[in-house]
Order: structure tokens, then C-alpha cells, then sequence
């Protein structure tokens, strides 16, 4: 074949062009560390890609809300501790004040201890969080869920709802109490010796329970 | 004397031989010169060599290969150069959509763990206005990547009329040539030819040479560009469909400006325009815009449902661009047709554009999506409404409707234009259900919840059709770099057998000069040894 001066050139430039081309991209790659850079490098590697990083994203959500769901259990549970502390040092003056040698001023005291322990707990049970959310009033976080009436009973103004997170793509787990279920469901609120302790008790277990492993999901 | 005078047809030929080759060497980098060769013939009876004139080295068969082969090369250089840079916008995935879709999510998830905190709250406002504002101008790149298509159109158009106006121009001036001369001037049909490899570069032409040596140029509807001395203009024109739509006009003889379908032009710069445009560019911004929709639909739902930290009723979330209809221009009727979103058969939504015609024959209506082709039929119902593909079309007043009436509905084109979050205040986002309640999180966890849910077009999640809108794009940029390179090469090939056949090699020139100095150095000779002769015989005593 015939070669034209200018195709001499023309050829060799193309081939020039080209591998310079192919060592502009190899360099590109290694100053961005990347392999596929824009989607054509390589298509379905890069709509793989968003979806790999949308599960990311989904889990590290997940994980901050099991952070948050942790946090919210272990503020209850350490106000549900003072309580119980609270109804151990109740059920000793208790049974401090069955002791028939007391007298009138032993027995005043004691009621003004049990008055100020009655007083602990109506305080925990108005616990907040840090940011003055009220941790057992259901949905109800804005104001106390106990008010002492005018005769001096104490109401519960919450609701009986519990809020739950979504812990995982398939469970929802409760993150709270609500004033009904932790006070007042063994009966009238006050303190009934062993038989309240016991459920109380029984309750933590199971809040462990849940803490653990996630017993409530949808 | 025929001594003399065979050695000087020698001289002339030599000469004219000298000149050619110089020429030849001079315009060794000029583009569209052929090698020009020298064509001798010996005269009658032995009087010596006769130079009948110069060839120019032309192989018209060749050159419209190498057209044709070029026009396509053209076409998808463009096409790739304008892919390119929405290949590039999708390119870092740190801004894209998907990063700013999950992180709204997040910061629900947040609203959802404590629902009455005002600082989670500001963060579910603060991402929705960042995601919103990230559509917003994905789709504005997207509409400025148009309105400077549409300018470069308008340039195209100029540069083809331009050139078809010199190819007019020489077509005249060739004939004439050819008609006092026999011949045309070499320079005058290289000047032609390029013309012809220019215009097949802009836009792809079908070339038939006519007797007088004139050329006809035509598209492939058969429409001719350029006819002898005559050149049609074109024009661009909005679209009768869509007046939003740049389309080529042609000026035929009568003077009216017709609207001609993209699908003509297939080739060069500007066939690759269109093509960019109706595969890829509006595809894209359907799709963004579909993307929108979806999103934005199916947060409002939720979020309307819900009630917010006062109280209320939660009302929607974002705002959207909403579908256009567009009266083909050429409509009989006289009906005012309006289209709106259908919430209710959301998930129907596509990213097509539909064409509505009416045929009063039957009294209903021919529904085509435009991507696919498929159709369906429809009449309306008792309130003078179409419901198809996730809008409702209504009809002001039906008796206006002629036969044949058309319609563009774009659901979704302009959708990611107008996506913004329309929530300001904390308060007002709906955290709760019904109950209510500053505590109650139920309802932000039906807004979490919805982003594992299919709801673009009732098939993908909303990361899943931006995952897809990720690769449709990155493929097609593929697929267009492959074909460039397969083409470009195809291109260099014929150039390079175009080049074998007219192209200068300066070695051979130089050796064309030698010989042709030698040849005239001979034939100088001859004159002397006939002058020598002459001498001898006139001394003779």
C-alpha cells in the first residue's frame, strides 16, 4: 500500500493519543484509589456500589439507634434501681415499725422516713432524661405523668402508650415504659411489701431480657 | 525543425511535470488536496508528447465510504462528549442523591428516637432541605446541559447552511468551468469535496454526482440540501408537539418552514445532538424527575397522616414540579386540556412521556408512552378524565376535541425542578399517629420505614431506581465509548486507504523531482543536438 506522508504522522500520533490516553486513566485511578470512577468504567460495578453503600448507611442507622435504644433502657433502669432501692429501705422501716417496744416518737420517725421515701419514689417516677423528657409518661414527655392532687393523691396523667424504635429491617423493639406499667400495675400506687417488690423484680428481669436479645417485635 | 519542436513538447511536458510535482509537495498538509499526477500522451506520427492535462487522484466511492464512515463517528464523538458529562455529575458518590436520600432517612431514624427533641427535629428539616436542594439542581445541571443544546443546534444549523450555500456556490462555478473547458479546475472540486467531508462531519447527507459535474445533496428522507445551484435552508424551530423542544425546520421551495423528525438525522455533529437528547437526556430527567415524585409522594402520604408537636395534622412535606401537557400546535380543536398528578395509582408512575390522540370516530383516546412504543386506549369517564400512568388528564369541555388532536403529557420532566421541602418549622413535623402525643414516634417510624419500600414504580426502592439511573447512565456511556472507538477506528482505516490513494508522499515527490529535472535536462539536450546538427549542416561548404 501506498503510505502518504501525512498518514506516516497521522499514525503514529494516533497511537500516541492513545496510550497516553490509557496512562492518563491508570493515573487517575491510582491518584483517586478508585477502579471504577465514573459509572461507565464500569456500570453495574457502580450501581452495585450505591446499593452497597445504601446497606451501609441502613446499618450504621440501625446501630445508632440501637445506641439510642441502650441508652433510653439504661436511664430507666437505673431509676427503676433507686426505686427498688427505695422499697427495700420502705419494707425494713416496715418491718422496723412492727416492733411493739417502739415508741410514739420512734414510730413518728419512721413514718417521716417512709414520707420521705413516698417522696423519692413520686420523684423517680417523674424522672427526666437530660433534656427534661419525662421517662414514664408514655407519649405524654412534656409534663411530670405524676401530679399530686388537691387532697394529696397522686394522679397518673400519662398515656399507656410505649414508644418503640426500629432496631433492625424487621424488628421494632420499646425503648420505654410507660407510668401504668412499671407503678401502678400491681393495684393502687403505694407499696406492697414483698408482693410489689417481687413483680418489680420480675419486671427487671425481663427488661434485661429485652435489653439483651429484643423480646417485643412486630 | 520537428527536432525543436519534439524537444520542446519534452520541455513543456517536463516542466508542467516540475510544476506538478511542486505543487504536489507544497500542499502536502492541506486538507482535502489530492495528489495530482501528470497525464502525458505521446502526439500522432512521433512529434513528440503531448501533456493532456493534470488527473487529480479521486476516488469518489472511497470518499463517500470515508463520509459516511465519518458522519457516524461524528455523531457519536458528540454524543459521547455530552454523555460524558452527565456520566462525570454521577461520578462522585459522595454528592450524588443516594449519600443525601440516607442521610434524611438517618435523621428521621433520629426523630424517631426522640421524637420531641427540637435539635432531631431541625435535622430531619435540615436534611430534607439539603436532599431537596441536591435534586433541584441535578436537574438544573440536567436543564442547562438542554438550553445549551439547543444554542448548539442553532450553530449547526448555521455552519450547514453555510456550507451547503459553498457547495451551491461551487456546483455553479463547476458547471461553467466544465462547460468552457471540458474540465473543471482540480482546486475547484477539491475545494467541493472537503465541502461534502465537512458537511457529512455535521450532519449525515446521501451525495449524487449529475452530468453537468454538479452535486445533489439530500437527507435520508430524500429531502434535498443542495440541488445544482440551489440550497434549501434549515432552520430550528420549536417542536408542534412540544414548544419546549428544539426541532430542525426545513425551508422548502414554497418558502414554509416544515418541522422535520429527529429521526433523519442520524449522522454528524448535529444527528448526534438529537439522538444525545431524545435517548439519554430527557430519559435522565424523567427519571431524576420520577425519582422526585416518588419520594415526594409517598413522604407526603405518611407525613400527612401524622400529627405534629401542636396537634395538628401533618400536612406534605415537599412540593414538586408538576406534570405539563402540551397541545400539539396543529390541533383542529379547541379543547383546554390540564394533567395532574394521581396519588392514588402513584406506583404506576414511569419515567415516559405520553402522546394522547383523539379519535372522534370512536369517541376515545390513543394513550402511546413514548420510550416504549406500546399504546393503549381510553375513554373518558363521567368527569371528563383520563387516568394513565400515575396523572389524571381532565378535559375542560370535550365537544372542543377535533379528530386527531394531540397531546404531550410529561409527567415527570420538570418534577425534580420544583422539589423543595416546604416544612420550616420543627414543630410542624409529624412525628406522631393519630394518638399524638410530644412522645409519640409512630409516625416517624412509617417515614423510616419507607425507605425499604418499592415505590418507584411500585418496583424499586428509592435507592434501587437511583442505583439504576447510576448504570442506565454509566451503560450508556459505555456503550457509546465502545462504538466511538470501534467507529473511530473503522474511520482512521478508510482515511488511511483514502490517504494510499490521494495522499502526497513527499520521498516519492522528491524523487519525481529528480527524474523530472533529468527528463528536462534531455530533452534540453535534444534541442541542442538539433541546434548542433542544424550548425553542422548550415557549415557544411
Amino acid at each position: 500500500m501506498r503510505i502518504s506522508t501525512q498518514t506516516l504522522y497521522a499514525q503514529s500520533m494516533r497511537s500516541m493519543n492513545q496510550q497516553q490516553a490509557d496512562l492518563s486513566h491508570v493515573g487517575q485511578q491510582i491518584a483517586s484509589g478508585q477502579r471504577v470512577m465514573r459509572p461507565s468504567d464500569d456500570p453495574q460495578a457502580a450501581s452495585r456500589a450505591v446499593q452497597v453503600s445504601q446497606a451501609q448507611a441502613i446499618t450504621s442507622q440501625y446501630t445508632d439507634s440501637r445506641v439510642s435504644a441502650r441508652n433510653a433502657l439504661s436511664m430507666e433502669e437505673s431509676v427503676l434501681n433507686s426505686v427498688g432501692d427505695a422499697v427495700t429501705s420502705a419494707k425494713t422501716l416496715m418491718l422496723e415499725a412492727a416492733n411493739g417496744t417502739l415508741t410514739d416518737a420512734d414510730r413518728a420517725s419512721i413514718a417521716s422516713q417512709l414520707q420521705g421515701i413516698y417522696q423519692t419514689v413520686i420523684g423517680q417516677a417523674n424522672a427526666t432524661d437530660g433534656n427534661g423528657r419525662y421517662l414514664f409518661g408514655g407519649y405524654q414527655d412534656k409534663s411530670a405523668p405524676f401530679v399530686t392532687d388537691a387532697s394529696g393523691n397522686v394522679q397518673y396523667v400519662g398515656d399507656t402508650n410505649t414508644r418503640q424504635q426500629q432496631i433492625d429491617a424487621s424488628r421494632l423493639m420499646s425503648v420505654d415504659d410507660n407510668g401504668v406499667s412499671v407503678f401502678q400495675s400491681a393495684g393502687r400506687i403505694g407499696f406492697h411489701g414483698c408482693r410489689g417488690q417481687k413483680r418489680w423484680h420480675r419486671q427487671r428481669g425481663q427488661r434485661h431480657h429485652q435489653g439483651a436479645g429484643g423480646r417485643r417485635h412486630q | 525543425m520537428s527536432i525543436f519542436s519534439i524537444g520542446l513538447s519534452g520541455l513543456n511536458a517536463a516542466s508542467a511535470a516540475f510544476n506538478t510535482a511542486s505543487n504536489n509537495i507544497s500542499n502536502v498538509y492541506t486538507p482535502g488536496y489530492n495528489r495530482q499526477v501528470l497525464d502525458l500522451a505521446e502526439l500522432p506520427a512521433a512529434q513528440g508528447v503531448d501533456v493532456q492535462g493534470i488527473q487529480r487522484q479521486f476516488d469518489s466511492y472511497i470518499a463517500q465510504q470515508l463520509n459516511n464512515a465519518n458522519s457516524k463517528t461524528s455523531a457519536l464523538d458528540t454524543y459521547q462528549t455530552q454523555v460524558s458529562q452527565i456520566d462525570n455529575l454521577l461520578a462522585d458518590q459522595d454528592s450524588g442523591l443516594a449519600p443525601l436520600m440516607q442521610k434524611f432517612f438517618s435523621s428521621v431514624s433520629d426523630l424517631a428516637s426522640s421524637p420531641s427533641d427540637p435539635a432531631a427535629r431541625q435535622g430531619v428539616i435540615g436534611t430534607a432541605d439539603t436532599l431537596s436542594a441536591q435534586f433541584r439542581s441535578f436537574d438544573s445541571y440536567l436543564s442547562d446541559m438542554a438550553s445549551g443544546l439547543d444554542g448548539q443546534l442553532q450553530d449547526e444549523v448555521t455552519q450547514i447552511n453555510n456550507t451547503a450555500k459553498q457547495i451551491a456556490g461551487l456546483n455553479t462555478q463547476i458547471a461553467l468551468a466544465k462547460a468552457k473547458q471540458g474540465q473543471a479546475p482540480n482546486s475547484l472540486l477539491d475545494q467541493r469535496d472537503q465541502l461534502v467531508a465537512d458537511l457529512s462531519k455535521r450532519v449525515n447527507v446521501r451525495v449524487s454526482q449529475q452530468d453537468s459535474g454538479s452535486y445533489n445533496i439530500s437527507f435520508g428522507n430524500g429531502q434535498p440540501l443542495v440541488s445544482g445551484g440551489k440550497q434549501f435552508d434549515l432552520a430550528t424551530m420549536p417542536s408542534a408537539a412540544d414548544p419546549t423542544r428544539t426541532s430542525i425546520g426545513y425551508r422548502d421551495a414554497a418558502g414554509n418552514l416544515v418541522e422535520m423528525q429527529d429521526s433523519t438525522f442520524s449522522g454528524g455533529t448535529l444527528g448526534g445532538l438529537l439522538t444525545f437528547r431524545d435517548e439519554t437526556l430527557n430519559p435522565t430527567r424523567n427519571k431524576l424527575g420520577q425519582l422526585a415524585v416518588s419520594f415526594a409522594e409517598g413522604i407526603n402520604a405518611v407525613h400527612s397522616a401524622g400529627v405534629d408537636l401542636n396537634g395538628d395534622a401533618g400536612g406534605n412535606m415537599f412540593a414538586l414540579g408538576q406534570p405539563m401537557l402540551y397541545a400539539n400546535s396543529r390541533n383542529a380543536g379547541t379543547a383546554t386540556l390540564s394533567v395532574a398528578f394521581d396519588p392514588a395509582n402513584a406506583s404506576q408512575l414511569t419515567a415516559s412521556d405520553y402522546d394522547v390522540r383523539y379519535d372522534a370516530a370512536s369517541g376515545g383516546f390513543k394513550i402511546t408512552r413514548i420510550d416504549t412504543g406500546e399504546s393503549t386506549t381510553a375513554t373518558l369517564d363521567a368527569s371528563n378524565q383520563l387516568s394513565f400512568g400515575g396523572v389524571k388528564v381532565t378535559v375542560d369541555d370535550p365537544t372542543k376535541l377535533a379528530d386527531g388532536d394531540r397531546f404531550q403529557v410529561q409527567p415527570t420532566r420538570i418534577a425534580a425542578a420544583g422539589f423543595q421541602n416546604i416544612i420550616g418549622d420543627p414543630a410542624k413535623i409529624a412525628a406522631a399517629d393519630t394518638t399524638g402525643g410530644s412522645g409519640n414516634n409512630k409516625n416517624a417510624l412509617a417515614l423510616e420505614n419507607l425507605q425499604t419500600q418499592s415505590l418507584v414504580g411500585g418496583t424499586a426502592s428509592f435507592n434501587q431506581a437511583y442505583a439504576s439511573l447510576v448504570g442506565d447512565v454509566g451503560n450508556r456511556t459505555n456503550i457509546v465509548q465502545v462504538n466511538l472507538k470501534a467507529q473511530q477506528s473503522l474511520s482512521d482505516q478508510l482515511t488511511d486507504v483514502q490517504q494510499s490513494q490521494s495522499g502526497v508522499n513527499l520521498d516519492e515527490e522528491a524523487a519525481n523531482l529528480i527524474r523530472y529535472q533529468q527528463y528536462y535536462q534531455a530533452n534540453a539536450k535534444v534541442i541542442q543536438t538539433g541546434s548542433t546538427i542544424l550548425d553542422a549542416i548550415l557549415g557544411l561548404r
